[in-house]
């Protein structure tokens, strides 16, 4: 380095030293993308397709999935599974590889269990709304978007969030998708059967958004989703976020 | 959906490990660190949805820098517009000291081209080939654009010597 160029170096260095990192928020980026956002599940943490599948647990999703309480409160999971039910199987070969090469965030979610799925709903654009549990009795709530030929990876073929079961004071989960810029966001979560709708503020307006069949869905702005309010059957309401 | 694309977990890594480069660059660029961080959110946010058009012509990374220096260039445009920033912003004044002449205003000075590359060269310790990437342009641009600042800015240091 030349005598100018480490004058300027230092200079450059002393007119503006190098900043802390603490306002550094990944899930922040992903909220203004436009996709799957943690920050609408605080205690949830985003995983792309996710853990390990046990080979003696699988078929015995339901059990498992009960037994633990995943989706206690959940109507539209508590059935035998169906065939629509299944995962696309390009999306559970690309599980099992990851599984297989280590992948998936494991940890305290415990292990994914993909013949526990529950078909619960479909969004506009065509995603295939599941309901997941682990092996740790967390729910994950899988978007399935691409159809298997299209699903090179298991990063290509859904988007995924998981946490701890819903309760009261987390009756719902919150995640947006906006695939590209010609395309509207999409929000929408899964909540309790005791939640009829959620209301939140789009394009300064209040929207109410009704709960069927434990899936809520909204097209459109989603900047104020932050703060989302629960409407109960009892007529009480809960704002989370 | 797009954060299942293909270069989201190198995105998120490159965001962690380099954050506080892309806003040191950002806030210079934008002329305060809230401003920048924003730039930095909203460059690596573009850079989430349009993952699918990176082409592997260099190096991710380089391409993420130019998504993050394009939205701060923006930011900064928009403050000029709206007369929130002096017509030249210059290097941020972050530190609470008074604005001092010399290499701040000198750097301000130079041309929008050099300007970043000095910046990209400084504060974020990119090489050549990865400026030329930002930059859009040719290696010996680059190469050419850096000779000229450090022309220009070591003639403004002979003159205060004098």
């Amino acid at each position: 380095m030349s005598n100018v160029e480490s004058l300027i170096s230092s200079e450059l260095e002393r007119i503006l030293p190098l900043p802390d990192g603490s306002r550094a928020d990944w899930s922040e980026v992903l909220r203004r993308a436009g996709v799957a956002d943690p920050h609408h599940w605080p205690r949830w943490r985003p995983i792309l397709v996710a853990a390990v599948v046990v080979a003696a647990l699988v078929g015995v999703g339901v059990a498992i999935a009960d037994g633990l309480g995943a989706f206690n409160g959940i109507s539209a999971t508590q059935h035998p599974p169906t065939s629509a039910d299944k995962l696309d199987p390009a999306l559970v070969a690309a599980i099992n590889a990851e599984n297989a090469a280590g992948g998936g965030p494991a940890g305290t979610e415990g292990q994914l269990l993909p013949d526990s799925a529950r078909f619960v709903g479909q969004l506009a654009d065509g995603a295939r709304i599941y309901a997941v549990a682990t092996s740790a009795g967390q729910l994950c709530v899988l978007a399935e978007r691409l159809p298997a030929s299209n699903a090179t990876t298991a990063e290509g073929a859904a988007a995924m969030g998981c946490g701890s079961p819903l309760t009261q004071h987390q009756p719902t989960t919150i995640a947006s998708f906006k695939a590209n810029e010609q395309t509207p966001t999409i929000s929408w979560g899964i909540a309790l059967d005791t939640v009829t709708a959620v209301s939140f503020t789009s394009g300064g307006q209040e929207v109410t958004v009704p709960v069927k069949n434990n899936v809520w869905a909204y097209e459109g702005d989603n900047s104020a989703i932050d703060s989302l309010t629960v409407h109960f059957s009892d007529g009480s309401t809960e704002t989370i976020g | 959906m797009a954060q299942t694309g293909p270069f989201t977990r190198e995105l998120e890594a490159v965001y962690r490990e380099r954050y506080r480069d892309f806003l040191r660059v950002a806030t210079a660029i934008v002329g305060d660190e809230a401003s920048g961080h924003d730039a930095v959110q909203d460059g690596f946010a573009q850079a989430l949805r349009e993952q699918h058009s990176f082409r592997g012509e260099g190096p991710l990374q380089a391409w993420v820098w130019r998504t993050v220096a394009n939205a701060a260039l923006a930011a900064r445009r928009r403050r000029v517009a709206r007369r929130e920033a002096p017509e030249v912003l210059g290097i941020a004044n972050t530190n609470g000291r008074t604005d001092e002449p010399g290499v701040r205003a000198w750097v301000a000075a130079l041309p929008e081209r050099q300007r970043l590359a000095v910046y990209l060269r400084y504060y974020a310790d990119l090489d050549y080939r990865s400026i030329a990437h930002v930059l859009g342009v040719e290696v010996g641009t680059v190469s050419a654009t850096l000779s000229s600042a450090h022309q220009a800015l070591r003639s403004r240091l002979e003159e205060v010597e004098r």
